[in-house]
């Protein structure tokens, strides 16, 4: 009976605690870890130090809810159904953007005509337009993740290459050539990439010189280019090119695959060589490098790019703490500050900033990249059921199930009753 | 026995609400928006039976399907094999009987996520110890390449995390029969193999019966074994109904359709149970 009394009371103490520190909290921000780690700089590594130090001193404290992609949008999305969400801002990713969407966000015109972030038009405008709908702003643009290719030079050096390829041809003739077993009998692949999602499919199909799906939502699937990107993929992941569990390979798959040298390159965002350099966790830490994607013959750059939103919520509870929290994110100097803690930075400015080129050797690159990057898909609202059915289909093909043409057209058939109607 | 009277009824009334709200009301929910197209910022419309024929129409829920039941008839039966070997095993054991007891149930203590990440990493087709295991047995095992073999993974982890379920019910039913019938067969000259054939089995066969019954209906709702390790891939072939009904639901949030998938699924596991659920009917009613 004693057991049972210590038992009720602990669970009470607990529940109350709990209760305390939901309390304690005076903003919820919804996010990615990396968006905490570029805001807060506790990683190790990281050398911007807390952006939100002073702004936490004067407002009280952020409640920082983290989880993965999918996960983050989910909760995101079901918060917003809600008739009060407990939500005050969120990262929001581009590729979710949709006119549903926006009907529950909380345009921000208002907010930024009576309290304006500094220098707003410091701003990347292209990506200020990824999240304008209908005359109104609804999110400001925090990250951009950008593709770069990223390389381990020592194993580039054993292989007998003196640098990197120079063009994205070269890049997929080196990875099938770099492909090996090693004397430990670990199998070393030329490229690892994420697999559960169609990025890298896409990419591929940039390289050819079209994209996949264009910004007017004209589809170019049942085209030769896109045959091509395809035809390219299985002869990647057959001959060693490609990481053999490329189809079910996850991000935690690719950081361990470069990691451990179980992979040469990688079509990764920039700042990703930061973790592949980690001491306490590679087998090379200093060895990888990051440059542009090596360009297509024309010389002009394949790369593609999602940005990461701040937004707030139509049913926010702290709307106005919640916009000057962005709006102290989103300061030039937070922007410099957040690169150093890892972050992909939205004003093409902050590039040029002694401490971001002392900090980051590849800050020129990346300036090179975010000028040329194209969304890899413009959102819609069937965007997820479009990636599920781009993978489903391109993943017959590589396990052989049905040729790259009918692959192609099956997709086109699928994905264009989803698009958006041309006006 | 006395029959309920008007006050037992108002007494019990309160749990019973309780128990019809907590259970039922969720249900008559779900099954209402089975009947609605609804999705985030959407206010549900009704369109009668148009989520069941979208979803009995996609080539994707029959292949779940056929998936779920394949997968569920396997574990479950493989797991009252080994769970019956097993309970035998421990049962004749004069010591170390708890000991194995408690080694045998480690695996259901396990968090469900952290032992099918733990699996995903044994079996990796390239660092992989079971992988390794099996290769030097001349066995090729590529699950991301290889329906089959993703697919018998995925039966593996569901095994080795349920078995010990299994295990207690059968260990339990066999301690319980009485030791003077093995002494009397063993008196009358029957084997150990006879003894177990004409004793033992028929007496566990109602708590072999319950098992079964729970087994189905947990194993037919079987997502994180799959969700964690394959996602449905590849080509969603490895696809079960828990994750066609998540995918539905919270990837394309189509809440209307994902509801219809969950009565389907209730359905049909119903249909799967209904042999043993009219059988125990049976027995435990003869005598009304």
């Amino acid at each position: 009976m004693k057991l049972i009394k210590a038992a009720i009371a602990a669970m009470a103490a607990m529940s109350l605690a709990s209760a305390a520190l939901a309390q304690d909290g005076s903003i919820n921000v919804l996010a990615h870890k990396v968006h905490q780690t570029a805001a807060t700089g506790l990683t190790a590594g990281t050398t911007g130090g807390d952006v939100t130090a002073d702004w936490q001193a004067a407002n009280g404290r952020i409640n920082w809810i983290t989880a993965d992609v999918g996960p983050l949008h989910d909760r995101l999305f079901r918060e917003m159904t809600l008739a009060t969400g407990n939500v005050d801002a969120a990262f929001f990713l581009s590729r979710f953007a949709s006119p549903k969407i926006f009907d529950q966000l909380e345009p921000l015109d208002a907010y930024q005509t009576a309290n304006p972030i500094e220098d707003f038009e410091g701003l990347s405008k292209g990506m200020l337009d990824g999240m304008t709908y209908n005359g109104h702003l609804y999110g400001i643009p925090f990250r951009h993740s950008t593709t770069a290719f990223v390389y381990n030079e020592t194993l580039l050096k054993e292989a007998g290459y003196d640098g990197p390829p120079k063009t994205f041809a070269e890049l997929v003739d080196m990875a099938k050539k770099l492909y090996h077993v090693g004397k430990n009998g670990q199998k070393v692949y030329g490229l690892s990439q994420v697999g559960d999602s169609p990025e890298f499919l896409l990419l591929l199909m940039l390289a050819t010189g079209k994209p996949f799906l264009a910004p007017d939502y004209t589809l170019n699937a049942n085209t030769p280019e896109f045959i091509s990107a395809l035809n390219t993929l299985k002869d990647l992941s057959d001959n060693g090119g490609l990481v053999d569990n490329y189809v079910s390979n996850n991000l935690d798959g690719l950081i361990s695959d470069m990691q451990n040298g179980r992979a040469v390159m990688s079509i990764s965002p920039f700042n990703r060589e930061i973790v592949l350099n980690d001491k306490k966790l590679s087998l090379y830490p200093g060895s990888f490098h990051v440059m542009s994607v090596p360009p297509r013959a024309d010389g002009s750059l394949p790369v593609q790019t999602e940005v990461w939103y701040l937004v707030i919520p139509k049913n926010a509870p702290h709307k106005e703490l919640a916009w000057d929290l962005i709006r102290t994110l989103s300061a030039p100097d937070a922007t410099v500050r957040e690169a150093l803690n890892g972050n992909g930075a939205v004003r093409p400015a902050a590039y040029e900033d002694p401490r971001i080129i002392a900090a980051l050797p590849s800050a020129a690159e990346q300036a090179r990249s975010v000028a040329a990057a194209q969304l890899a898909l413009p959102g819609f609202d069937e965007t997820t059921r479009a990636q599920a059915i781009l993978s489903e289909e391109s993943q017959s093909f590589l396990l052989g199930y049905q040729s790259a043409e009918d692959a192609a057209a099956n997709i086109q058939k699928r994905i264009e009753p989803l698009l958006p109607k041309k006006q | 026995m006395r029959r309920l009277t008007f006050f037992h009824l108002l007494l019990l009334t309160p749990s019973q609400a309780l128990a019809t709200i907590m259970l039922a009301g969720p249900a008559v929910y779900v099954l209402w928006l089975s009947f609605t197209t609804s999705s985030y910022g959407l206010d549900p419309q009704f369109i009668g039976l148009a989520n069941y024929v979208t979803v009995l129409t996609d080539g994707h829920f029959w292949t779940a399907a056929w998936n779920t039941f394949l997968i569920v008839n396997v574990v479950v039966y493989a797991e009252l094999l080994l769970g019956f070997g097993m309970a035998l095993l421990v049962a004749s054991l004069k010591k170390g009987r708890m000991i194995l007891f408690a080694v045998i149930l480690v695996p259901y203590g396990i968090s469900e996520v952290v032992g099918v990440l733990s699996w995903r990493f044994l079996a990796d087709p390239n660092i992989g110890l079971v992988t390794h295991a099996l290769g030097a047995l001349g066995i090729t095992f590529n699950w991301p390449r290889s329906v089959p073999n993703a697919l018998t993974l995925i039966c593996t982890i569901s095994i080795w995390h349920q078995l010990p379920f299994t295990f207690v019910i059968l260990y339990a039913a066999i301690i319980s029969v009485p030791r003077e019938l093995y002494e009397a067969a063993r008196v009358d000259g029957a084997t150990p193999l006879q003894a177990m054939w004409t004793i033992t089995i028929p007496i566990i066969v109602p708590a072999a019966t319950l098992a079964i019954v729970f087994r189905y209906i947990f194993a037919f709702r079987i997502f994180s074994e799959v969700w964690l390790v394959t996602k449905g891939g590849p080509v969603q072939l490895t696809e079960v109904l828990g994750t066609y009904l998540y995918r539905v639901g919270f990837s394309f949030a189509d809440f209307g359709a994902a509801a219809a998938t969950g009565w389907l699924m209730v359905i049909g596991s119903l249909l799967l149970t209904s042999m043993y659920l009219r059988s125990m009917y049976r027995k435990s009613f003869a005598n009304d």
